[in-house]
């Protein structure tokens, strides 16, 4: 009797929490974020280059970076971030459900996905495309040989789509093999499972000099598909969409007025130019009004570096690939990167 | 006033020793309680779906899907609604549920026949096969099949050329096909109609010659064949560009999930086989002997029907888990239904939809599998007294 006194408590209880939680307002994200002092974000497993383990188990890459500067300007501080590791296909899922403040999966930037799904894209961060990697033996070196082929994907994104159009409108056809994530598309692809596997081009470099054989592999130089990839976040906070967005401009706008890790602490001291005092927070109050501390630009390129900085570290000379900056310079030097005035 | 109480208290007390009153009140209990909890999940999902913005929509079956999805039965193409693509799924799901089921079947009779064999190598290689595939994770032995395929075998120019016209090679098997023909049908009809010939004679010729009953079943195909034009038409798979194209073709995926399920499935069902064949008395084989019949008779005729009735219900469960584990699929790339609503989700953001899909689809096919089993249940009780 008592026993099921307890239990029919216990029910009464949950259904009231349930209720409560029912009627609790979504709260601002900011908020949110600050009050568990921790930023969550979901990235790649092990996809070297965006987001993998170092030898010394930390966490590096292109997208853990922009995790990194998030927390650095939202919290200070930017080792209070919560990676998640996630396929693609969980992406989405997992940032629309609330599970993470942001995905930093190098989606692809998408009108459905930005109209239709309820998503704020962060960037560009990286301009590219999509291009096909075959087996040198296959004597393939334009797309039109690839009629009949086997590709290896990574199911949940959209590269299959992109392919299935390519193929269509040529009259080509195709076999996909859907795989759950990249190290195993790789995997597959090597042990001649398939003929062709695609990926972004930077990432298809990077793959290539880790596989038994480099030169055994031909990355096609035309590119089907454009990609202009970066994190996402929801897009039903605005402020907090805002922030995201800034911080990337940040990056670039720190890499325009030639500020570095090295010399960020100097140029706070030092600089007499207003624009840049404007940019680090040490006059107006830019930050503040968006609802963070006033010098989180500091904070961001201490932690990170400018956008160059990143690129080079994880795609350009300091990494394996050495991809040059291309569609990823500076405007002023004939790229896609630019910030918005900072004023 | 107080007497009065008192007597009304009796009386309560007294109702609620009558058992009747007692059990209707808990029941209701539990059924607010069940009640209570359903209204509480409900209230919990709309909630969150309206606090994220989210709603509950199936309209995007309708919306044209672009993936290429590979081979499926029922011709999906890019261009397709979401929901062939689902039919699509659902169709590469039933296939290695279906093939998966019949071979299970038989794979752990074996199993079972050689476990109680009194051979001591059939019956040690019985149970060997059996712990150790009943021990070890299934995804393990996926990913293992799948790799030993890929990695064995010769890429599609180097193809194992196992009998005329039939390629094995890490991109499948491929093997010519029939093709149906108008004259299929029909050729068709006139087996089935050489099976009921063949059913009436049987039933008209004495014990003991009724056999050839069943050559009456080839005749009316064969007059149709005489008759008409090639009621098939055979494509021979050729090696064109990367790959063979024409015939038909089990890919790697196909055949690494059928046989990791068959084998997994099967050490679990072939003890529940054994267990069934040991539960028949002792003394049911002991009369067999004695009324003559040999060993395979006396397991045939005489203790199988009775295994039967011990059997069906656990390997009905066997058959749903076969069915539901074939979602592991997904990990090596056979593109099953978990496959078609990972792309749908991704390119639609419906997850609950899609989610409430799967789990529908698996429930469905789940009780069409147990009402099926246990239609088969009922016969097998229903047919002869106990015999014990």
């Amino acid at each position: 009797m008592r026993r099921l006194k307890s239990l029919l408590l216990a029910a009464a209880a949950v259904i009231g929490f349930g209720a409560a939680e029912a009627l609790a307002q979504v709260a601002p994200q900011l908020d949110t974020i600050r009050s568990r002092n921790m930023f969550r974000c979901g990235v790649y497993d092990s996809v070297p280059g965006l987001s993998a383990l170092d030898a010394q188990g930390n966490r590096v890459g292109f997208d853990v970076d922009y995790c990194r500067a998030m927390a650095a300007a939202i919290l200070g501080d930017q080792s209070r971030t919560e990676f998640r590791t996630m396929t693609l296909a969980q992406g989405i899922p997992a940032l629309r459900s609330g599970e993470v403040d942001m995905v930093a999966l190098a989606l692809t930037y998408t009108i459905q996905r930005d109209t239709e799904l309820g998503l704020d894209f962060v960037g560009p961060t990286l301009y590219s495309g999509h291009a096909f990697m075959v087996h040198r033996r296959i004597n393939a070196t334009r797309l039109t040989d690839l009629n009949g082929a086997t590709i290896c994907i990574v199911a949940g994104g959209i590269t299959d789509s992109l392919i299935a159009d390519y193929f269509r409108a040529r009259n080509m056809t195709f076999r996909p093999l859907a795989v759950e994530n990249t190290t195993q598309m790789y995997t597959l692809y090597e042990e001649g499972r398939c003929d062709v596997v695609t990926s972004e081009v930077p990432f298809l470099g990077m793959r290539r000099s880790r596989l038994r054989q480099p030169e055994q592999h031909l990355i096609l130089s035309e590119i089907f598909a454009k990609s202009h990839m970066g994190p996402i976040v929801r897009d039903d906070d605005r402020r907090f969409s805002n922030v995201v967005r800034w911080v990337h401009f940040a990056l670039v706008n720190a890499e325009e007025m030639g500020i570095t890790r090295a010399n960020v602490d100097q140029m706070v001291r030092e600089s007499r130019d207003p624009a840049i005092r404007r940019f680090l927070g040490v006059e107006g109050d830019i930050g503040r009004n968006m609802g963070l501390p006033n010098d989180f630009t500091q904070a961001v390129i201490r932690a990170v570096g400018n956008y160059g900085e990143i690129f080079e570290r994880h795609y350009g000379q300091q990494s394996i690939i050495k991809l040059p900056r291309g569609l990823n310079a500076l405007a002023e030097n004939g790229g896609l990167q630019w910030s918005p005035t900072w004023r | 006033m107080v007497a009065d109480l008192a007597v009304r208290l009796e009386a309560l007390r007294a109702a609620w020793k009558r058992p009747g009153l007692r059990a209707t009140v808990w029941q209701m209990l539990a059924a607010g309680l069940v009640l209570a909890a359903a209204l509480w999940l409900w209230g919990n999902i709309t909630g969150n779906l309206t606090r994220r913005n989210l709603d509950i929509d199936f309209r995007f079956l309708g919306a044209r899907a672009s993936f290429e999805f590979g081979e499926n039965l029922v011709g999906y193409r890019p261009g397709d609604t979401f929901l062939s693509a689902f039919l699509a799924g659902l169709a590469n799901t039933a296939l290695v549920a279906v093939f998966g089921i019949v071979l299970t079947t038989m794979v752990s009779a074996m199993l079972a026949l050689m476990r109680l064999s009194p051979n001591r190598l059939a019956r040690n290689v019985a149970w060997l096969w059996i712990e150790v595939v009943r021990n070890t994770p299934l995804l393990l032995q996926l990913l293992f099949w799948h790799q030993l395929m890929i990695r064995q075998l010769p890429g599609p120019r180097l193809a194992w050329e196992l009998l005329p016209d039939v390629f094995l090679s890490n991109r499948g098997l491929y093997f010519p096909a029939a093709m149906a023909q108008p004259a299929f049908g029909q050729a068709v009809l006139a087996l089935l109609f050489g099976v009921a010939l063949a059913w009436g004679a049987r039933r008209i010729l004495p014990e003991g010659k009724r056999g050839f009953a069943w050559l009456a079943v080839l005749g009316p195909p064969l007059l149709v064949l005489a008759v008409l034009a090639d009621p098939v038409e055979v494509t021979r798979p050729a090696l064109r560009g990367f790959n063979f194209s024409g015939g038909v073709s089990l890919s790697p995926e196909f055949v690494a999930l059928l046989v990791a399920l068959v084998v997994y499935q099967s050490g679990f069902m072939a003890e529940t086989i054994r267990s069934g064949i040991l539960g028949v008395a002792k003394g049911q084989n002991e009369a067999a002997a004695s009324l003559g019949l040999r060993r395979g008779q006396a397991m045939r005729l005489v203790v199988f029907p009775q295994a039967l009735r011990i059997i069906i219900p656990p390997v009905t469960s066997q058959f749903l888990s076969l069915t539901k584990n074939s979602s592991l699929a997904v990990v090596i790339g056979y593109p099953d239904l978990v496959r078609v609503s990972q792309v749908t989700i991704s390119e639609t953001g419906r997850a609950v939809e899609c989610i409430t899909i799967l789990l529908l689809v698996y429930l469905s096919l789940s009780l069409l599998t147990a009402l099926v089993m246990n239609l088969y249940n009922r016969r097998v009780m229903a047919r002869g007294g106990g015999a014990r």
